[in-house]
């Protein structure tokens, strides 16, 4: 891994937030409609306080945000309070400001969605792999029971994630009770470095976590399948297969090995939809990350929170596909050498 | 079957390859399994939203039309039960359904124009254009567009389906734009094209009749991608309570049902339908592509 290579990739994931920040700045000062003055009157409305002066409140988030300077400027304030990480404050939690609340959620967020998906891409793509390979062996037999879910997984791979979530929280834990319906931990709960806080965490991680993996694992296993596809005519398989090596090496040396690279390619672009779609799952959970402060936000109209939360998971998006970046070449040492 | 050969050995007259291609369509759909199931799963869907307000009076979904059945579960006269503010589920769902299907087509169609559009251009003309343009889609594919559009949503007051569809499109594009600019970098050397070049044809017009007709396969299965992620961002705007919230669609039943705890109360039929509705719609959807992809590079067609 050479620095040239480390710097180029440390370049794509400063375009990628920088683009992700200024789309979301122009989007919303294209729109119609002054988001600040409109907020600060809705809350005023929404606070029954509608006889008072708001003049000065607004006044000062214009100052705030140089909303009457120039878009340059405008711009370039924006982008230097995010450099020194100011998201700006909660507008309905007022002293609260937005990286706290953030901070405070991203732990659960992380946990769930760092779970989920290696569960997910390990069995996705171990059934896949299995699916498109012809067993001459002992192990036909079992590889056949795993093709005849080939149809399962084409249905899984397309329901939305919270849908499917929807549908566990009614059987598991409404009718059969389970597990609990939602929330991080039981109401009440509380949390300390022990073997029932641990308990709890997991009980409560699993309806959310089998919504998304259920899902997951049919897309990465149609994605497997069909990469191992074209592997099975390459010659290296024909030569390994004549060499009389064992059916295991060959296939998870010859035939898993060589699909890995574009397997976690796709998984780079599947990345941004994913965290999309635990957003919904947190909301039908109750579950305390980054999706429900959004849903509340969204419920009182916090334009600040709404923002602050996007672009943390912009970024943090980024940057886990900046990681996987350096984590390629340990992959496929083929890629060091692609240089320029 | 290889119905972009068949189309590019057809002769010049631009009808005949219109109908060749509709006619290879239809042939290949036979042939093909995966499309065939994928689009009679969509069609139900369509029929239901489309064929339902005939046995179905649609003012049975307005608020208060039941007063005497609220939040009732399935019966002999509500098919699908009532919502606690006594709309008949079945009437809601027939209404709802083709507005969410229009949301998508609208957002679908836009996003394959724009991406087509950009994929043209980075794959014909080249050079620094396709760097920019790739660098840029490939960006714009790892930007969570659901949580732009959240962001914007939450400023603008989208007032119809419309402009909604107008919005989800700006983030469903970069598939197609990926696909076809592949596409274009290989066509674009190919004989024919090369001859067209020689003999004076102007760039509009290779494009829109040496390389369009080669590309319509990989067109039709990226719309049906476009489609899905359409109606997907769609929903979850829906059902976070934002996009266009005054108009029935099955994104908004969820975002009710959701506010009104409909699962906790045991209110199935509230929830289960819609969802029963978007699982066939999705898979339906999600099987015709993969069908399709199969289709535009049978390479990817699985030996038997």
């Amino acid at each position: 891994m050479t620095i040239t290579y480390i710097a180029r990739r440390f370049g794509i994931f400063l375009l990628v937030v920088f683009v992700g920040v200024t789309l979301i700045f122009l989007l919303t000062r294209l729109a119609p409609g002054d988001p600040i003055q409109a907020k600060v009157l809705a809350l005023e409305a929404q606070a029954g306080n509608t006889g008072g002066d708001i003049g000065p409140i607004v006044q000062a988030y214009r100052d705030k945000f140089q909303l009457d300077g120039p878009w340059h400027v405008q711009y370039a304030t924006y982008l230097s309070n995010l450099i020194r990480g100011d998201l700006g404050y909660s507008m309905t939690n007022y002293p609260a400001t937005v990286s706290d609340k953030i901070s405070a959620a991203m732990p659960w967020s992380i946990g769930l969605i760092g779970v989920t998906t290696i569960l997910a891409v390990m069995i996705g793509s171990l059934i896949g792999a299995l699916i498109a390979w012809r067993s001459s062996g002992s192990a036909a037999y079992a590889i056949l029971a795993v093709k005849i879910t080939l149809p399962i997984l084409m249905v899984a791979a397309a329901i939305p994630f919270f849908l499917l979530g929807l549908i566990l929280q009614f059987v598991l834990a409404l009718n059969w009770k389970l597990l609990p319906l939602g929330f991080g931990v039981d109401p009440g709960f509380i949390m300390s470095w022990n073997i029932e806080t641990l308990v709890q965490l997991v009980e409560h991680a699993i309806l959310p976590a089998a919504s998304i993996i259920l899902v997951s694992i049919g897309v990465w296993g149609l994605g497997m399948r069909a990469m191992m596809v074209t592997t099975g005519g390459e010659d290296y398989m024909v030569l390994g297969d004549a060499k009389g090596l064992k059916e295991r090496r060959l296939f998870f040396g010859y035939a898993v090995r060589n699909v890995l690279l574009p397997q976690s390619t796709a998984f780079a672009l599947a990345l941004a939809g994913v965290v999309s779609g635990q957003v919904l799952v947190e909301v039908i959970f109750n579950y305390p990350g980054l999706g429900l402060l959004l849903r509340n936000a969204i419920g009182e109209s916090d334009y600040f929170m709404i923002q602050g939360i996007t672009l943390v998971l912009i970024f943090a998006i980024a940057f886990a596909l900046f990681i996987m970046d350096l984590i390629y070449p340990f992959i496929d040492p083929r890629i060091t050498y692609k240089s320029s | 079957m290889d119905a972009t050969q068949q189309q590019s050995e057809s002769t010049d007259s631009v009808s005949r390859r219109l109908v060749g291609a509709v006619a290879g369509t239809l042939r290949f759909a036979r042939d093909n399994m995966k499309i065939t199931i994928g689009l009679s799963m969509v069609m139900l869907i369509v029929l239901f939203g489309s064929a339902g307000p005939l046995f179905v009076d649609l003012e049975n979904a307005e608020v208060g039309s039941f007063r005497d059945a609220l939040g009732q579960s399935p019966s002999a006269k509500h098919w699908l039960g009532t919502d606690p503010n006594g709309r008949d589920m079945l009437a809601w769902l027939i209404d709802a359904t083709p507005e969410s299907l229009r949301v998508g087509i609208l957002a679908g169609a836009l996003g394959v124009f724009f991406g087509a559009s950009i994929g043209f251009i980075a794959g014909y003309y080249g050079g620094w254009i396709d760097a920019v343009l790739r660098t840029f889609t490939d960006i714009m594919l790892v930007i969570p567009g659901l949580l732009v559009l959240i962001v914007l949503a939450s400023i603008v007051d989208v007032v119809s389906l419309e402009l909604l569809a107008v919005v989800i499109a700006l983030f469903a594009w970069m598939g197609t734009a990926r696909v076809i600019r592949a596409q274009v970098l290989s066509l674009r050397e190919r004989q024919y094209v090369e001859i067209a070049r020689l003999s004076g044809e102007k760039g509009i017009y290779i494009v829109f009749f040496e390389l369009m007709p080669n590309l319509m396969p990989f067109l039709l299965a990226s719309f049906v991608s476009s489609l899905i992620g359409a109606i997907l961002a769609a929903l979850g705007l829906e059902f976070l309570g934002l996009g266009a919230t005054h108009v029935s669609t099955l994104g908004n039943i969820l975002y009710w049902q959701n506010s009104y705890n409909a699962v906790i109360r045991g209110m199935w039929w509230w929830w289960g339908p819609p969802i029963v509705i978007f699982i066939i719609l999705f898979s339906g959807m999600f099987i015709a592509s993969i069908g399709l992809d199969e289709w535009a590079n049978p390479r990817l067609k699985q030996r038997a």
